[in-house]
């Protein structure tokens, strides 16, 4: 994970969110098992305490951000709540890009891009780290 | 915190403002626009290199086809991703996660001619036979970025058009980079020896990814439905291992002692016999794995060294080369020199000859507390003679030799040599032939050879009895 948040602050065309709030993350944690949605995978709390959400010209990846963001930034337990999909119980949406969302499957243990329209997966990663290097191009 | 109430309560009203939904909309569209000028500015410039005319209706068609998209995209919601779509079409890296058919379509399309326009030069040039206006020049003028790209033109051209007229053309602009296209006879090494050969060169197995499953060099399709649904047959009271994959496992030292543990992993996991039949290098990787790290789940790509399965295996044949490589002073300082030349530093250069030294690894991880100034290399060990090609030998470990192999550099940022290689591999129609690209005159003479872009550095021209592409070139000639 050190290596992809290394690279992700060199890179210049990256726009990154600070650190997240421990507590915040938490909560977020207490939140979505209390609402019966998915608890995002570890390393995403684990990027968050580095990279509080970013975003580049054609993809965002969320943080935890209950009060908002003065940066643009979204937060994953709302965009979760706003997307209301039907297998919310274990798939949590992460971030977005221009045709797809980046999705971890609790089930299949496994971090995938599907497509905005038709949910069909486009890509599969087995790592947080290797999903943020495709889409970010690092 | 005991009591504290949550920071997230129970949202029904809208999350998102949408006042900054409209402020990205309009700083996107914007972008658009100046994106698409470029391309147009672009496109004319195409036409007018275009003499003969022969492109100009193609190139139009295609810009005209790209202005009816971008039209239907601004009329619908997909407005605010056009920004997005634009930076790639003229760039190399095309999108890759994004399949959008249609703009792939024309990202590919506009590549194309894009193409079609150098080689048309090239060719042009090298039927005019002008020496004051020759390919090899033409070339030279030329950045090393645009200079690249053209010699990775030419070769994907080729692989297409497979003319003999073409070949004579490439081949005469390649000859001041020592580099030619030659015909071979198609001689296919079968899978499983391959991999043997691979892993023996690595020292290591490596678990299959997706990408390999679907190209049939990864899992076979049996275990993976044994491991994900159980056994449908019961194992058998005796196995039969005379199966391809334990003689190709044969073919090396290394590899023979695998077997016994492969074996044992088979009974253990009580495999049918039907899946042992068909089992390949990458679920023999996936058992042992298993095997050995009975807590952890073993990941897609992950690799498990030989010694880690049998304490008697070596550490393989790339890092036993790294490590004569470094006893031996003159080869060390071609290399030395080759990587000052292009900037590398004397420090990253001594630490990098102190891990091939003790480890023989040219890529040492750099801890975190050191720094080095200029470009860091990867430096990769790859076969002259391709290990595809292995059933050219009787014995297909020969291709294992030492002398058979090349050290490339790869610089960060830069497209990777392996691109160039293996640029040209192609099969004839028939079936009958196979396209390489080799060194011209790599025949008997050289021994090992540094490579860096479209430069190579000899750096041994020893005699020896290696089997050649240049040898197998003539050969096809004579017959």
């Amino acid at each position: 994970m050190k290596d992809v948040v290394e690279a992700l602050r060199k890179s210049k065309k990256v726009f990154l969110g600070g650190k997240a709030d421990v507590h915040h993350n938490i909560d977020a944690r207490k939140y979505l098992a209390e609402q019966g949605m998915a608890v995002f995978p570890d390393e995403f709390f684990l990027l968050v305490k580095y990279i509080n959400g970013m975003r580049d010209d054609s993809a965002q990846i969320y943080g935890i951000l209950p009060e908002g963001s003065d940066l643009g930034l979204e937060d994953a337990v709302r965009e979760n709540e706003r997307l209301d999909r039907r297998d919310m119980d274990h798939v949590s949406v992460l971030g977005e890009t221009i045709f797809d969302y980046l999705v971890y499957d609790a089930q299949d243990k496994q971090y995938q891009l599907r497509d905005r329209e038709t949910d069909e997966i486009c890509a599969c990663f087995s790592s947080l780290p290797q999903a943020l290097r495709r889409i970010f191009c690092i | 915190m005991g009591n504290k109430e949550n920071v997230y309560i129970k949202n029904d009203g809208p999350v998102r403002a949408k006042v900054n939904m409209d402020t990205e909309m309009l700083r996107r569209e914007k972008g658009a626009h100046t994106r698409l000028t470029s391309i147009y500015k672009e496109a004319m410039n195409y036409l007018k290199e275009d003499d003969n005319g022969k492109y100009v209706g193609k190139l139009y068609d295609v810009c005209r086809e790209f202005q009816a998209d971008l039209k239907n995209l601004y009329s619908e919601e997909a407005k605010k991703y056009i920004e997005s779509y634009i930076p790639e079409l003229f760039s190399d890296r095309r999108p890759n996660f994004i399949h959008k058919d249609k703009i792939e379509k024309l990202a590919q399309t506009m590549l194309f001619h894009r193409e079609l326009l150098e080689i048309k030069t090239i060719l042009k040039m090298h039927n005019q036979n002008d020496p004051e206006n020759t390919v090899a020049q033409y070339l030279k003028d030329k950045s090393p970025e645009e200079r690249w790209h053209s010699v990775k033109s030419m070769l994907s051209f080729f692989q297409e058009s497979q003319d003999p007229q073409h070949q004579e053309a490439f081949n005469a602009a390649l000859a001041p980079y020592g580099y030619k296209i030659v015909k071979i006879e198609n001689r296919e090494t079968p899978i499983e020896p391959y991999q043997v050969i691979r892993a023996a060169f690595d020292g290591y197995l490596h678990i299959p990814t997706e990408e390999e499953d679907k190209k049939g060099k990864g899992h076979s399709a049996g275990y993976l439905d044994f491991i994900k649904n159980g056994a449908k047959v019961p194992p058998p009271t005796k196995y039969n291992f005379d199966t391809k994959l334990f003689k190709a496992l044969e073919m090396s030292d290394n590899t023979d002692k695998l077997s016994s543990h492969i074996k044992e992993a088979i009974r253990k996991q009580r495999l049918p016999q039907s899946v042992v039949d068909n089992l390949t290098l990458g679920d023999a990787a996936h058992m042992l794995f298993e095997q050995r790290y009975p807590y952890r789940n073993p990941q897609r790509g992950e690799s498990i060294a030989f010694q880690a399965i049998e304490p008697n295996c070596d550490e393989g044949l790339r890092s036993k080369f790294w490590k004569d490589f470094a006893t031996d002073k003159t080869k060390v300082k071609l290399l030395s020199d080759q990587l000052s030349k292009k900037g590398v530093s004397k420090e990253y250069i001594s630490f990098m000859m102190e891990s091939i030294r003790e480890n023989g690894v040219p890529n040492p991880t750099i801890p975190k507390d050191m720094r080095f100034d200029g470009p860091i290399p990867q430096i990769d060990l790859h076969h002259k003679f391709y290990i595809q090609d292995a059933a050219f030998y009787k014995d297909m470990m020969k291709v294992d030799n030492p002398k058979n192999y090349e050290i490339v550099i790869n610089y960060p940022d830069q497209n990777t040599h392996k691109e160039l290689l293996h640029g040209v591999d192609c099969i004839s129609a028939d079936g009958k032939s196979a396209y390489r690209l080799v060194y011209a005159d790599d025949g008997r003479r050289r021994d090992a050879v540094i490579c860096d872009g479209l430069e190579t550095v000899t750096v041994d021209t020893k005699d020896f009895n290696r089997l050649t592409y240049n040898h197998l070139a003539q050969k096809g000639e004579r017959e």
